[in-house]
């Protein structure tokens, strides 16, 4: 079937070189469960879960070991059958550290029972949220948004269109990739699941055209699916940001510092979709996300289905480790918006979307040189700032000016420093200014 | 810089480095390099490369990098500056440039990045001030001898296609805008330009043109716009990057570029429009940020941007209008008001023609014209004395107004004095001949009291000459070779005027020339002048059309001479320059003029004399005196067309009479070209009333054979000898064949006392006051002649006369032209008329 409509947000954004073959065509794999997990208590915004196990306590696949604690929080599944060891600190990518349940891993192996459900019927509203806080699911792709709270919308917005954010605009990531071309029917299920409880009519799964065997597929398979279109994307970074999807795909615009609820809309990414799926039909918690583990400093890039707690050494160790063990550098995340790290203990999260091994030669650190005044960074915003004047306030410590031209609307999402060619790390300055802002505001 | 956030992202970085732009942009200048080495040589392509690498070499120092050319900003700076030079500066010139590109331009600055202006154009501008000379220096990419660019010499000067194709002068890298093209296309493609600052400035300099009368292409094509749009107004560093921001500095900058091309002395207005914008840059930037993804404001904020440029425009528009307004069609200091003030009753003042400086407005009420107004300048001591002349239709000067004069504030000044001005009143076009002769010049003030009359002469003659020039009805043909051969047409003039036109025969390019032909009709019916607008696309077609107007026209006219050539011989004039006098000789050969020589002159070396030297190639190159001034030397051009002038006016007013015999005689060595030096007698100058000579032979019963008659007289330093022409009884002519008069006034008395005598019949003629005993001599001398033996016949005179001249001309060049010349009031008069056609068909020619 051919791709009718393509669509893309009007103005900024740029190309990016892909690099999604290395994992692309690569079916997930389950990596086996490690010896020893730390699963963070805050892997998602909001108030940290709280731990309802002590040093000692067994603990079985898919238990809870932490509650959820305060209104905008996510409960803590245990992704290993094993034994808890106490509480750790591991280092979180980029600045700051995680309290994690340390759990070690039991030599017997147990089943998890699963009940059987007839996918047909649609749960109540209630029922569906309740699952997916059981389930302590939270958004996969990185934002980490509690999702009981997002399929909660109060009761006087009206929600009309659910997207599925498969957009997937860093390179080298194929997680979403390779579920919407293996688990496609837990996808439109967790779609119909949200839709239902959000109480809108229509489902859109959105998908940049580098993933076109995918919009094909599930352009066919929608037939099965009332109320659900898959919609293509032009590839474009950053498409897989919120407020440009909603942009890209109805041509409506979030107004600033709005959540996309004000323009009708939830957005959700595909891993989550799934998990919601699972929550309901099965009750599963999420103890496990899909990852890519790839880059060209990686021995066997792949797409593996990780327990949540395992740490990236583990992971990337399954893989094959570093073809040099000298040149790499370790990404969580991806090259654009992901952190650079030099801890292998960090735990791999329920937003962990990759962990990327790039070379030292690909690894952006050139020199930072004086800006020319070149205008690509602005070109390329997605948000239609200056980052260059934004960022020569913030150095120049004009905070306020930099506020005052736009520096709180900025997502983070690199496309200016990616282009600048000066090579400015205007992303860290953004984020520097910020953090002052922030801090100034205590 | 610390910073917090080492590890986030992005971790990815593009290919594209500043090297990568700066090499580009150097790629993209390669065609215009290639286009600019073609037509001027390789001395050019020698200058670019030493322009780029002293940038390179200066930028050294200041530098860390390690590679040859370093980051490639210097480099490309070198190159755009180098480009901008004319193809023939010394070679110290690039070098310099380099030097100033980068330090002052750039690192005085704060190096890249840091510079607020443009460093090309800084140092370009640098040199521009202090080299003019050197810097609008240009020569003809045919054949590399100095010529003027197409922007000094106007729309007409080069078509179309040569200024896309750039085989015309002007700076090596600028005039070829299909190489310019290319690069920019170049550019564009690998994403290395945004076309809002390039379109803008194209569409602002249009724009500007439209609005300032002129030919818009011509505008865009010329004048190194397109190298300025596309590589110096984009200078990143320079340039704003807000997306409103860009198009406001475009059409600032082509604004600004044909504004200064045209109220300023710098013709290349390029460099400081673009340095007036980047100064703009910072603040541009600010008051054009862009709405941010999700303001609500976003609409309103456009809609801000939106009426911000319109009403800046339309601001500029209404600046530009005033501007037209006051400058265009009144000269000088003339403005509205002061005709306004002349005839109060006046609804609207048309100008119906125009010659020089000099203008004769109709003032009308309720369409019909209840006063003519002429406005004249002529040169005074210091800056010229303007007058406003009022006449009735019958032709009387009913009022006589100074507008302006800056003569000396004790004597020069009196001739604001109502008592001389009024005299002039009750003159009439018919007396216009008697005006020297009967004002009473203000003693003392002497030359400042003669250039008012004179002026009052010149008005009531412009007006005469306006009347006059009714063409006799009639059908007559001119002919004229067109694009593709000769253009023969028709024109029908009835009552005067010219009321149809028809083609009788044509080869041009029919779907270009037909509408060419019709507007160009219907400009002549409605303007009943030759002097039409060229078509664009139809340049040579309408040229022709109009010569071949011009010629029918001519036909028709009442003096209609078959060409309105320059007698031959040598003459001599002087004008004041910008210091000093400039004297010339012009020679003139077979009607046209050879050759220009300076005899002495003072002006500024290495502009002055320069600007002399190219005025008088012009006018060579021309045939005219309608050429162009050489900017920032306007004095000394000015000086040298209006010593060029008076040296021809000189030829035509002695060698007018009948140029037909022109068969040699043998040359009367008798003739008075000797000049014995005698005693001055110190004689002080009195403006005493001077009574009229006793004594003189009364001319109205005058009985004599046609002929010559020669007397002399005891002049104010030696003897006046005269030659008096008599034909059916009457003084035909007045030749003066030696004298030694005080230069300035005896020799203008007795240039006046022949007019009066000649207009009168009558040695009772006024003595001009101040040069009493100049008149009286002179007066005595014709007496003398015409009491005494025949000299000869009016045809050896004739001869004589050309023989004399030539002679005169060569053995002293420091006798002062008038010397043996002689006024004749017909001839004279002819002359004007004819100067008048000459000018209206050069005009026509030059659009
Ligand atoms: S990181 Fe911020 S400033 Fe940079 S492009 Fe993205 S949104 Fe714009
Ligand atoms: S991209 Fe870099 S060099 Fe260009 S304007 Fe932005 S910060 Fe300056």
């Amino acid at each position: 079937m051919a791709i009718k409509e393509v669509k893309k947000f009007p103005i900024g954004g740029i190309h990016l070189p892909e690099k999604k073959g290395l994992t692309s065509d690569q079916p997930i794999k389950i990596m086996p469960d490690p010896v020893e997990v730390a699963i963070p208590l805050s892997q998602h915004i909001g108030a940290p879960a709280e731990p309802i196990v002590k040093a000692g306590d067994k603990v079985k696949k898919g238990e809870c070991i932490a509650e959820l604690q305060g209104k905008i929080s996510a409960r803590v599944h245990s992704s290993i059958n094993g034994t808890v060891k106490g509480i750790v600190e591991r280092k979180m990518p980029g600045e700051g550290s995680y309290q994690c349940i340390l759990i070690e891993k039991d030599k017997e192996e147990v089943e998890l029972e699963k009940e059987e459900i007839d996918r047909k019927l649609l749960p109540e509203v209630e029922t569906i949220r309740k699952r997916v806080e059981a389930a302590g699911i939270i958004g996969m792709g990185g934002a980490g948004f509690p999702t009981h709270v997002k399929l909660s919308p109060p009761p006087e917005m009206e929600i009309d269109t659910v997207i599925i954010n498969g957009a997937e605009c860093e390179p080298f990531l194929t997680v979403d990739h390779r579920l919407l071309l293996e688990e496609y029917e837990d996808l439109f299920r967790g779609l119909e699941l949200i839709k239902k409880a959000v109480g809108a009519e229509n489902g859109i799964i959105a998908i940049e055209l580098n993933k076109k065997d995918a919009i094909e597929k599930l352009q066919q398979k929608a037939a099965d699916w009332p109320g659900i279109e898959v919609q293509a994307l032009d590839t474009r970074y950053p498409h897989g940001a919120e407020k440009h999807l909603i942009k890209a795909v109805l041509d409506r615009e979030v107004p600033k510092g709005e959540l996309p609820m004000a323009v009708n809309v939830v957005v959700n990414n595909v891993q989550t979709a799934v998990k919601i799926a699972r929550a309901v039909d099965f009750e599963e918690a999420v103890i496990d996300r899909v990852l890519t583990v790839s880059g060209e400093a990686l021995k066997t890039p792949s797409n593996l289905r990780v327990p949540i707690g395992t740490s990236v050494q583990d992971v990337v160790e399954f893989c094959g480790g570093p073809k040099d063990k000298e040149d790499y550098q370790i990404i969580v995340g991806g090259p654009m918006t992901g952190m650079n790290i030099d801890d292998w203990t960090i735990p791999v999260t329920k937003g962990t979307s990759g962990v990327v091994l790039i070379t030292a030669e690909e690894y952006a650190d050139s020199e930072t040189r004086p800006c020319i005044r070149c205008g690509r960074c602005g070109e390329v915003c997605p948000m239609y700032l200056a980052p260059n004047r934004i960022t020569a306030f913030i150095n120049n410590d004009l905070l306020e000016r930099s506020l005052e031209v736009g520096l709180m609307d900025c997502i983070e999402c690199g496309a200016c420093a990616y282009i600048c060619p000066s090579k400015r790390p205007l992303v860290r300055w953004l984020k520097r200014g910020k953090a002052e802002h922030r801090a100034n505001q205590k | 810089m610390a910073n917090l956030f080492r590890s986030s992202g992005p971790h990815i970085e593009s290919p594209e480095t500043i090297e990568t732009n700066m090499w580009s942009v150097v790629i993209a200048l390669i065609p215009a390099l290639i286009a600019g080495t073609y037509f001027f040589g390789l001395y050019a392509l020698y200058l670019v490369l030493a322009s780029a690498l002293s940038a390179v070499l200066f930028e050294k120092p200041f530098v860390k990098s390690k590679a040859t050319f370093g980051d490639g900003s210097a480099f490309l700076a070198g190159i755009l500056l180098g480009l901008t030079l004319p193809p023939v500066v010394p070679w110290w010139i690039p070098i310099l440039g380099g030097f100033l590109t980068v330090v002052v331009g750039k690192h005085l600055f704060g190096g890249l990045g840091s510079n607020i202006f443009n460093p090309a154009l800084v140092a370009r501008a640098i040199l521009l001030l202090s080299y003019p000379a050197l810097m609008i220096e240009w020569v003809s990419p045919v054949d590399g001898v100095s010529a003027a660019t197409a922007l000094q010499l106007g729309s007409d000067s080069f078509s179309y296609t040569e200024l896309i194709i750039g085989n015309v002068p002007g700076s090596i890298g600028e005039t070829s805008v299909i190489a310019l093209l290319i690069g920019g296309a170049y550019l564009y493609l690998k994403d290395y330009i945004d076309l809002r600052i390039p379109l803008s400035f194209v569409a602002g300099a249009a724009g500007a043109a439209m609005l300032f009368g002129q030919d818009p292409v011509f505008a865009v094509f010329s004048g190194g716009l397109i190298f300025a749009a596309i590589y110096m107004a984009t200078d990143m560093v320079t340039s704003p990057v807000a997306k409103w921001a860009k198009i406001v500095y475009g059409l600032a900058g082509g604004f600004l570029t044909i504004f200064i091309r045209r109220y300023t002395p710098y013709p290349e207005g390029i460099t400081f429009a673009i340095l007036i914008i980047n100064g703009a840059s910072y603040f541009l930037d600010n008051a054009f940020e862009e709405p941010h993804f999700g303001e609500v404001e976003y609409v309103k904020k456009r809609v801000a941007h939106f009426s911000a440029i319109i009403m800046a425009a339309v601001l500029i528009l209404l600046v530009g209008m005033t501007l037209i307004d006051d400058d265009d069609p009144y000269p000088g200091s003339l403005t509205y008001n002061h005709l306004k003030e002349a005839v109060p009753a006046a609804e609207n003042f048309e100008i119906i023609e125009r010659d020089d400086n000099d203008i004769l407005f109709a003032a009308r009420a309720e369409e019909e014209i209840i006063k003519d107004l002429v406005y004249i300048s002529r040169n005074g001591f210091e800056a010229p004395i303007e007058l406003l002349l009022s006449l009735e239709p019958a032709g009387s000067i009913d009022k006589i107004q100074i507008i302006n004069e800056s003569e000396s504030p004790t004597l020069g000044a009196r001739i604001k004095d109502q008592e001389f001005l009024s005299q002039f009143r009750e003159f009439t076009t018919a007396e216009a001949d008697q005006v020297m002769a009967e004002t009473d010049m203000i003693s003392g003030a002497t030359y400042s009291s003669q250039t008012v009359s004179r002026g009052v002469q010149a008005g009531l003659r412009l007006l005469i000459a306006e009347k006059e020039a009714g063409l006799q009805d009639g059908v007559y043909q001119g002919q004229a070779e067109g694009a593709q051969g000769d253009i023969v047409l028709e024109i029908t003039v009835e009552n005067g005027d010219i009321v149809d036109l028809e083609i009788l025969e044509e080869q041009e390019t029919e779907h270009l020339a037909e509408p060419a032909y019709e507007e160009l009709e219907a400009q002549l019916l409605r303007e009943q002048t030759a002097d039409l607008d060229v078509i664009s696309g139809a340049t040579y077609t309408s040229e022709a059309y109009m010569e071949a107007v011009q010629k029918a026209i001519d036909q028709a006219s009442p003096e209609s001479s078959t060409d309105g050539d320059f007698e031959a011989g040598t003459y001599q004039g002087s004008a004041q320059g910008h210091s000093g006098q400039i004297e010339l000789e012009v020679v003139v050969e077979a009607g046209e003029i050879t050759e220009i020589e300076v005899l002495t002159q003072n002006e500024t070396e290495g502009l002055g004399d320069d600007a002399i030297e190219e005025i008088a190639a012009q006018i060579i190159a021309e045939q005219s005196l309608e050429v162009d001034l050489v900017s920032g030397a306007t004095n000394s051009s000015e000086g040298t067309i209006n010593a060029v002038r008076n040296a021809l006016d000189s030829d035509s007013e002695s060698a007018e009479t009948d140029a037909g015999s022109e068969e040699d005689s043998e040359s009367d060595t008798d003739s008075s070209a000797t000049w014995e030096e005698e005693d001055s007698e110190g004689e002080e100058e009195t403006a005493a009333e001077a009574e009229s000579e006793g004594g003189l032979i009364n001319l109205s019963n005058l009985d004599l054979e046609d002929g010559e008659y020669r007397g002399s007289a005891e002049g104010h330093r030696a003897p006046i000898e005269v030659s008096v022409l008599v034909e059916d009884n009457e003084i035909n002519e007045i030749r003066i064949v030696s004298q030694e008069e005080s230069p300035g006034i005896g020799d203008e008395a007795m240039a006046e006392l022949s007019q009066s005598l000649l207009a009168e019949q009558s040695l009772e003629v006024d003595l001009v006051s101040g040069a009493t005993n100049s008149s009286e001599a002179f007066l005595k001398a014709i007496d003398n002649a015409l009491t005494g033996e025949r000299y000869g016949s009016l045809e050896e005179a004739e001869d004589l006369q050309t023989a004399q001249e030539i002679l005169a001309a060569e053995e002293d060049s420091e006798s002062d032209t008038d010397s043996s010349a002689t006024w004749d009031e017909e001839s004279d008069s002819e002359e004007n008329a004819e100067e008048t056609d000459e000018e209206a068909a050069e005009g026509g020619s030059n659009g």
